[in-house]
């Protein structure tokens, strides 16, 4: 596939597929693992997450994929997505649409997805440019939250409990997880561009001030024994706030938050498309079809409580290994052998 | 073509919200509930407008559970009831002698709830309060939001909402009060008697009378738009009354963990609302009123402390003080150890302002 991108889209496709989907809810397993001290883990993952970049951009040529590997990361893309859209179709019938029947929801998005890949490439790459706006106004509402915060639930800050900062840790890759987005897309940059030093620095200042401000809010809004309780912190935050134009905030940012996961799912489906078109197909859009069919069916499976519940509780082990440890071998596997992406 | 195709597909899946369309004309809007009861035996009240009769009409049931009760109550009304715009909730203070939450979940569980609503106790049962609403031409869930509003910027009840309550119910770390009415003698309105206070998530039985909720309001430094506090100064044998409106609160706990004392010191500002004698500007006038309005102060913050301790009700959150900055003296259980630190206020009034009059 012959795509181009600049510094903006890059960091732009890579943002909106780090805080998609999650932004609403990655915020309560970390603060039910870590308890007060959840604020300063994140800070300490996120430290985590720049020297994973700062490597990213230092050994990418040396994430070569090949027909095994390539594989495995569509089929865990494949996976991933559709647990994620499961996630999406059970937000909306918990918050906005309760008789809304499952599927429609998950073809609506599906079917979005499918039209964004069958086009040109650079409409998926350009189309996180209209979240922008709308991503701010998430971060403006939730200001409105400032005086209902309790700053004391902030402390105390146990740093002698060893389980308790690696679950943090550990948690805190949902914040983090698709950073292997980097590896695939960083070949398409432009020549020219440099990456390593301020831009990078300046991208991981954005995301992490993003999520630190929803970390900070959900821990000061909520008690420890009310966050256990609460799946999407945030669209609860925005949910008790009263404002003289919309009786409930929480359905108009449900929709925002769709509108960016969507967005997410499409990515994803790019992704897919550049490894699998990174060999010349006979029929390329096929392959993109039925990928957007199993997306279509998978979801249906996983949309019932005790499931979605399941796929929380153990979602962040696998992100782990696919997102940080995999790539990491691979580098160091291409490496060793000196293969490197042409 | 096939892309015709796929917006022809996609504009009819935009139609997803049509399954979920709720039409206020099919619904009886309820703005007020009330309930009383325990588990198992529940009874409900929900006060819709009738526009036709411009008055509210009320409508009872009962069931096992908050929910049930309104599962029955829909059996009762020719359009389902809808609490998407509730503004107040009252309970009765016998059912809150139970934990609260119990009545409480269906409004934290169903997104179409509000949670920015108020909530008040009522003395006895709930019935008189939601009919002497009947009558009104405007929303009976209204008349008792403002009323409460109004009392909380005259700082007789604190600035809390569901969601506020609800965040404090999960944590043992601080407690509840909650505005606490009861009836005119000729049962016409509603009258704010005080703070029903909670140990937990259970009404204690202990209500606070509106100047030890004003006085509790300042310990925990939320004084609102108005706080006034009236005394009788006596000079020459003369009784003179003064009335003070609190300006500033400035607040220091300082905690010894060895002795497990804290030291309250405040510091409040105020300005003379009220002063028939004047001639404030003589330093011993001022002096002796500032003395005068001190003491009365330093007696009342001691008073409510005390019956907050014995009530082991935690309104001023010092355990979340103590668990974020003294967390080897947190216990788990917070509201016993509470009960018997040694809590030492001394406060300190100045007079700021004294009108435009000296």
């Amino acid at each position: 596939m012959n795509v181009s991108l600049s510094k903006a889209q890059f960091f732009l496709l890579l943002f909106i597929i780090q805080t998609g989907v999650v932004y609403i809810a990655f915020q309560t397993p970390l603060i039910i693992n870590s308890q007060n001290s959840a604020w300063l883990i994140f800070i300490v993952a996120s430290v985590i997450h720049y020297g994973l970049l700062l490597l990213f951009e230092r050994y990418y040529r040396y994430f070569y994929l090949n027909v095994f590997f390539r594989w495995v990361y569509q089929i865990y893309w494949l996976l991933l997505t559709a647990a994620l859209i499961a996630y999406m179709g059970y937000v909306l019938a918990s918050w906005v649409l309760p008789q809304t029947p499952e599927w429609v929801v998950v073809v609506m998005i599906v079917a979005l997805s499918l039209y964004a890949n069958l086009v040109r490439p650079e409409t998926v790459i350009n189309i996180g440019v209209m979240l922008i706006p709308i991503i701010l106004l998430f971060v403006i509402f939730l200001m409105l939250a400032v005086p209902d915060l309790t700053w004391s639930n902030l402390f105390p800050i146990e740093w002698n409990n060893t389980k308790q900062i690696m679950e943090g840790l550990i948690h805190s890759t949902y914040a983090y997880f698709g950073i292997e987005m980097y590896l695939i897309y960083r070949p398409f940059l432009k020549q020219d561009l440099q990456v390593k030093g301020k831009p990078l620095l300046l991208y991981q200042l954005v995301i992490f001030m993003f999520y630190f401000i929803s970390v900070l809010f959900t821990q000061m809004f909520f008690a420890l024994e009310e966050i256990k309780l609460i799946p999407e912190p945030i669209t609860y935050i925005l949910k008790s706030q009263e404002v003289t134009f919309v009786k409930r905030l929480d359905i108009f940012f449900v929709y925002i938050w769709l509108s960016w996961s969507i967005v997410t799912v499409m990515i994803f489906g790019l992704s897919f498309r550049v490894l699998y078109l990174s060999k010349k197909r006979k029929h390329p859009k096929w392959s993109i079809f039925i990928y957007h069919l199993l997306l279509a069916i998978l979801p249906l499976f996983v949309m019932q409580f005790q499931r979605i519940e399941l796929v929380k509780n153990s979602l962040h082990y696998v992100l782990f290994v696919f997102t940080f440890l995999l790539p990491l071998v691979i580098i160091c596997w291409n490496k060793w052998r000196g293969k490197s992406v042409s | 073509m096939y892309r015709k195709g796929i917006i022809i597909i996609l504009s009819v899946f935009l139609l997803a919200s049509c399954w979920d369309e709720r039409l206020y004309k099919n619904s009886s809007v309820v703005t007020l509930v009330g309930v009383e009861g325990h588990i198992g035996e529940y009874k409900g009240y929900y006060a819709y407008p009738n526009t036709t009769a411009q008055q509210n009409e009320v409508i009872e049931a009962d069931g096992i559970s908050p929910r049930d009760v309104r599962t029955k109550a829909n059996l009762k009304v020719e359009q389902t009831l809808d609490l998407s715009e509730l503004s107040t909730i009252l309970v009765s203070d016998q059912t809150v002698r139970e934990p609260i939450y119990d009545i409480l979940d269906i409004y934290f569980r169903d997104p179409q709830n509000p949670i920015s609503i108020k909530i008040a106790i009522t003395e006895g049962d709930v019935k008189p309060f939601i009919d002497l609403t009947k009558d009104l031409a405007g929303s009976a869930g209204g008349y008792y939001e403002r009323f409460i509003e109004s009392t909380e910027e005259n700082t007789y009840f604190p600035k809390l909402d569901l969601q506020t309550i609800g965040s404090m119910l999960f944590e043992q770390t601080m407690d509840i009060a909650l505005p606490y009415i009861q009836l005119s003698e000729d049962s016409k309105h509603a009258v704010a008697a005080g703070l029903a206070l909670f140990s937990g998530q259970t009404f204690t039985g202990t209500v606070l009378t509106p100047k030890q909720s004003l006085i509790m309001l300042l310990l925990m430094n939320q004084s609102s738009k108005q706080a006034r506090m009236s005394y009788m100064w006596r000079n020459d044998g003369k009784d003179i009354p003064i009335t003070a409106d609190v300006i500033h609160v400035k607040r220091k706990w300082t905690v010894n963990e060895e002795l497990r004392r804290i030291t309250m010191d405040y510091s409040i500002e105020v300005e003379i609302e009220e002063f028939a004698k004047n001639h404030l500007y003589k330093e011993p006038i001022l002096k002796d009123v500032q003395q005068m309005i001190q003491d009365h102060v330093q007696a009342e913050f001691e008073e409510v402390l005390r019956i907050l301790q014995n009530q082991k009700s935690d309104t001023l959150g010092i355990g979340r003080h103590i668990r974020a900055f003294h967390p080897k003296m947190f216990k788990e259980d917070w509201h016993a150890e509470y009960a018997s630190l040694q809590l030492v206020p001394t406060v300190q009034v100045k007079i700021i302002r004294t009108g435009v009059l000296r």
